[in-house]
């Protein structure tokens, strides 16, 4: 099946759950959906489509709102699973019932973008310190370091 | 039976980054393990954003030492994606065979260090010997033994001289010769049968469920390559094999590298017989995007993937790296149950974790209310001998 | 190079205890490669050790990250005296391409004192021989 066929199968199979289906690239799929119907999305991919194998989670700072990319990696195509969060309530459900690969990557997220996974078995930090309190999503645009207010300067190099 | 909670975190000897397990125990046998990671968490991804693109180049290729060139084939063909350029044949050909190379030598870093955990030392001799012809070929082609700075967005940065593919070709003959000593090794000595047969056992399903990546899944049968999946630089035009064991545990794990590795020689000797000619980069614009990409390569340890967001300017919006190792953590928890204590460094070892282990391991005796500390070098010398005594293994 | 190691393979045999705070493993692997028969220095009396009870000289690699910075200093204060300090390349010294990083405090000296540097991005092993062949020359001499 070419992508261009998969993602009319998509469209047709997912019906209301997801916003749009597009295809940029060969092999690389993005459907875009509401956060309520992640979960729906998820488990129709897994139980329609054979989906098993989550990559990673990329979550973005978009200024007032926060975006998750759920990479789901099925035979030789990409499905990326586009969910946007307000900044005021960035929570989403967990989808480690359906997909438990994705528990490191939510505690990632959660721990460097400050998104609130619901439902997750075991949110501890991940990558940061122990003795990182409240010290805020390092991840996040607006994040200052406070050892070092000043980023360091840069200059272009050449290739 | 009294539980003991074992923090291991030993020291090893042989390269990597500290993590630390807590192993809860039941005499000898493994109940329950947890890793805490994040001792080398630095902060890269933020970094990226402050950075032109030709900077994270060379940023991208200090995410690992040992895997870094495949962390800036993915950096640059993720901005290549973005970019919608295609870097030459020749270029692409070329980044293959570095990738290749490294995959070579990574395999023989593996083989060597898993003997030195069995107390092989020979192996671990023997290859870390034999991994020094890759080395040199690759200081030849490159100027360095580890970082390279050979990748850019575009292409390779240097070409290659027919003295040099020559010298390629050689090197690869003679390692050929080498590998079937390893193979056989692999296959039929005793030490390692002993230490691996049986240990660690990840099933099919679980090896899916848990998505782990690389050697570890294709050991447990599934398979599953990103450069025959998805291909990206020249790989779609090479022949090659995608190695897979049915036998679960440690030893496929050991059978599997070394038949990769004898692969991957066999495509650098395809590649440099038929290398086409042309240039070996294309100009890029300095500023990139908008748009987005994603990108996937096999690292030597799994499935290494890239996104970049990109906004117009000469920075990155937002880069994302997700390393192999972080996907087989949680089979590594899986398979340590059920282990015993002896088995601890060769089920950790063996999905080749680009981690090394700091802490000392604090053995608790709950019942006695003693506790001791143990050292990496105790850990594995303890299950050395544990296994010189064991009668029916 | 070669007087320098006849005269320090006379002085003694140094105990190395290899510690990576927080490097990428391109240093650590060169370390180790200098070990390996291609260059072989144990047969210089140069042992890695697995304790920092038992070494003499600690080799450190890595910009030191939030985690790891107690814990060095941990071994550091649990090495006997004499004992010295060996930094292994660019990112102990001074934080190399992390520095900035928001967990990472930059170069060893800031958290232990150091007695040899040995630059490179990673150093070759031969040049890390020397780096202890210098420093141990140079301890010899005063």
């Amino acid at each position: 099946m070419t992508t261009q066929e998969m993602v009319q199968k998509l469209t047709g199979s997912l019906g209301a759950m997801v916003d749009s289906v597009e295809s940029p690239k060969e092999r690389r799929v993005y459907i875009n959906t509401k956060r309520e119907n992640l979960l729906g999305v998820v488990k129709h991919l897994k139980e329609q489509y054979g989906a098993y194998h989550i990559s990673t989670i990329t979550s973005f700072d978009n200024g007032d709102e926060l975006e998750l990319l759920y990479h789901v990696f099925i035979d030789t195509t990409f499905m990326s699973i586009r969910v946007k969060l307000p900044k005021s309530d960035p929570t989403v459900n967990t989808i480690t019932p359906i997909l438990p690969g994705a528990v490191l990557y939510e505690r990632e997220i959660s721990e460097l973008m400050g998104v609130k996974v619901k439902g997750h078995p075991d949110m501890r930090l991940l990558l940061l310190p122990e003795n990182w309190g409240n010290k805020g999503f390092p991840l996040r645009k607006d994040w200052v370091d406070p050892r070092r207010p000043e980023p360091p300067a840069t200059e272009g190099g050449d290739a | 039976m009294a539980e003991v909670r074992i923090p291991i975190g030993p020291q090893h000897p042989a390269l990597k980054e500290p993590e630390r397990f807590m192993i809860t125990v039941e005499g000898e046998t493994v109940v329950d393990a947890d890793i805490k990671i994040g001792h080398i968490h630095r902060g890269i991804e933020k970094l990226a954003e402050t950075k032109t693109y030709v900077q994270n180049q060379y940023l991208t290729e200090r995410i690992c030492g040992i895997c870094s060139f495949t962390h800036t084939t993915n950096f640059c063909q993720v901005t290549e994606y973005v970019l919608g350029t295609d870097p030459p044949p020749r270029g692409l050909y070329l980044r293959t065979l570095v990738n290749e190379l490294e995959r070579i030598h990574s395999h023989l870093l593996w083989l060597g260090v898993a003997g030195h955990e069995m107390g092989f030392d020979t192996l671990f001799m023997y290859s870390w010997d034999d991994r020094e012809i890759v080395q040199d070929i690759l200081e030849h082609l490159t100027g360095n033994r580890v970082n390279y700075a050979y990748n850019c967005v575009g292409g390779v940065r240097r070409d290659i001289t027919d003295a040099q593919k020559q010298m390629i070709i050689r090197g690869m003959d003679a390692l050929l010769e080498r590998m079937d000593y390893y193979v056989k090794v692999a296959l039929n000595e005793k030490t390692i049968l002993k230490r691996t047969q049986g240990v660690g056992i990840l099933t099919t399903e679980d090896a899916k469920r848990l998505c782990a990546v690389g050697p570890r899944l294709r050991a447990s049968n599934v398979k599953v390559d990103v450069r025959k999946d998805d291909p990206y630089a020249a790989y779609g035009e090479l022949p090659f094999e995608v190695i897979t064991s049915d036998t679960l545990d440690v030893h496929a794990q050991v059978v599997v590298r070394a038949l990769e590795t004898v692969e991957s020689i066999k495509m650098c000797k395809y590649m440099m017989q038929n290398l086409p000619a042309g240039e070996i980069r294309v100009k890029v614009p300095k500023k990139v995007g908008p748009g987005e990409a994603t990108s996937h390569t096999e690292a030597p340890r799994g499935e290494d993937i890239h996104h970049l967001r990109a906004n117009g300017t000469d920075k990155p919006e937002r880069l994302k790296v997700r390393a192999p190792t972080l996907a087989n953590i949680l089979n590594v928890q899986h398979t340590l149950k059920g282990a015993n204590i002896a088995d601890i460094p060769l089920v950790v070892a063996g999905i080749d974790p680009c981690m090394g282990c700091m802490d000392r391991v604090l053995i608790i005796d709950k019942d006695r209310e003693t506790s001791k500390v143990w050292e990496k070098e105790e850990l594995r010398k303890y299950s050395i001998e544990w296994y010189e005594g064991e009668p029916h293994r | 190079m070669l007087d320098n190691l006849v005269k320090w393979s006379r002085v003694k045999s140094p105990w190395v205890l290899h510690f990576n705070s927080g490097s990428c493993n391109g240093c650590d692997i060169e370390i180790l490669a200098a070990l390996m028969p291609r260059l072989d220095a144990e047969r210089f009396g140069v042992l890695l050790q697995g304790t920092p009870r038992h070494a003499d000289v600690l080799v450190c690699t890595g910009p030191v990250t939030a985690q790891m910075k107690d814990r060095l200093i941990r071994i550091y204060e649990q090495m006997p005296e004499p004992k010295f300090v060996v930094v292994c390349g660019e990112c102990g010294i001074s934080g190399a391409v992390f520095d900035g990083c928001y967990n990472v405090e930059g170069g060893i000296d800031k958290v232990i004192p150091v007695n040899a540097y040995i630059p490179g991005c990673p150093p070759k092993p031969e040049a890390i021989l020397d780096g202890v062949v210098k420093l141990l020359t140079a301890l010899k001499e005063g």
